[in-house]
């Protein structure tokens, strides 16, 4: 790969519909800078990692599925900052509902920045439920998981596929397996208390 | 020149991956006993060479056209495609004979199974006739 190399906005849907190897590669070296900028801008309440994390995902998510962008609709760059912004605002929107169900009350001062102190109380909640997952479950991809289901309430399968390093079965197999892996969490939850031990967590804030 | 930040998401994202390099990379790191270092210099290749590599997807060994697309990968991001199909034949091979045992062990629980569960009708089939 020549230094400094670059790819229009029409190479790179060429590599993406041919699911060329170096598609992703070709696109993170043409966008993911500029989206980072673009993001850490406007979202600073995110961590850089959090928007990288979310720039990532966007790339890899078109790679496996170019038919999601209309060409004629908007260019690469625009439909990449659509998609990581719907990712970002759900990111967002998580953090608050993790927030109210560890029952923390009040977050933020006049000026809308986190209080250092609930800060601090977040990080406690969030150190006694790892505890206590770590305790029931076996291993830290099964902590991953129930993290997902019960405290951010991930929806979406693939992303559980991700963790359960699924993403080569078809389709109809990773939602089974998924099934499987939640159910099977849920199960192990149920038999040891979650429930009770958030109402007692909610209790002492 | 890639964010580091950034560049780290990625290529945590796609060692889980095992459609990517970034997996393969990983998997012969551990095979192997291998530093990062050790396999980009088995590799010949700078770190900026190993990022390019990680982020491009592993042509299908089984296809006829594997060698080509293999060497269009190497080429593209500046490797030595010899070393990089060995690489690729080891990791498969490890999976392969990883699956194999799994498929083993599987068989030999379910046949010492069915064993435990015949030798205990036949017990109850003696009970009976005594009584």
């Amino acid at each position: 790969m020549k230094k400094n190399q670059t790819w229009t906005n029409e190479e790179l849907i060429d590599k993406l519909v041919q699911h060329d190897a170096t598609a992703l590669r070709c696109l993170y070296e043409v966008h993911a800078k500029d989206l980072l900028n673009y993001f850490i801008l406007r979202y600073n309440s995110l961590s850089k990692e959090e928007i990288s994390d979310a720039i990532t995902d966007a790339l890899i998510k078109l790679v496996d599925n170019p038919a999601a962008f209309k060409p004629g609709s908007s260019s690469l760059k625009t439909y990449l900052i659509r998609d990581i912004k719907g990712d970002i605002l759900n990111t967002l929107a998580k953090i608050q509902r993790a927030k109210k169900k560890l029952s923390v009350v009040e977050l933020s001062d006049d000026d809308g920045n986190i209080k250092e102190e609930s800060t601090n109380e977040v990080k406690d909640l969030e150190l006694k439920v790892q505890n206590f997952l770590a305790k029931i479950l076996d291993n830290e991809r099964d902590i991953q998981l129930a993290w997902m289901m019960e405290i951010d309430r991930e929806r979406a399968t693939s992303e559980f596929v991700r963790v359960l390093q699924k993403t080569q079965l078809p389709p109809a197999e990773q939602k089974a397996e998924v099934k499987k892996h939640k159910d099977r969490i849920k199960k192990r939850l149920n038999r040891n208390g979650w429930e009770d031990f958030l109402k007692k967590l909610k209790q002492n804030v | 020149m890639s964010d580091e930040q950034l560049s780290h998401s990625m290529l945590k994202k796609l060692a889980q991956t095992p459609d990517y390099f970034a997996w393969y990379l990983w998997q012969y790191q551990q095979n192997e006993n291998l530093s990062h270092s050790d396999v980009a210099n088995f590799l010949h290749a700078s770190s900026e060479q190993m990022e390019a590599l990680s982020m491009c997807k592993v042509p299908d060994s089984q296809q006829p056209h594997f060698p080509k697309q293999l060497k269009a990968v190497a080429d593209f991001a500046g490797v030595n495609h010899f070393p990089l199909a060995m690489l690729i034949r080891k990791v498969e091979a490890a999976r392969a004979l990883q699956r194999e045992s799994t498929t083993t062990v599987t068989s030999i629980m379910a046949a010492r199974e069915k064993d435990n569960s015949s030798q205990e009708s036949s017990k109850k089939d003696e009970c009976t006739d005594e009584q």
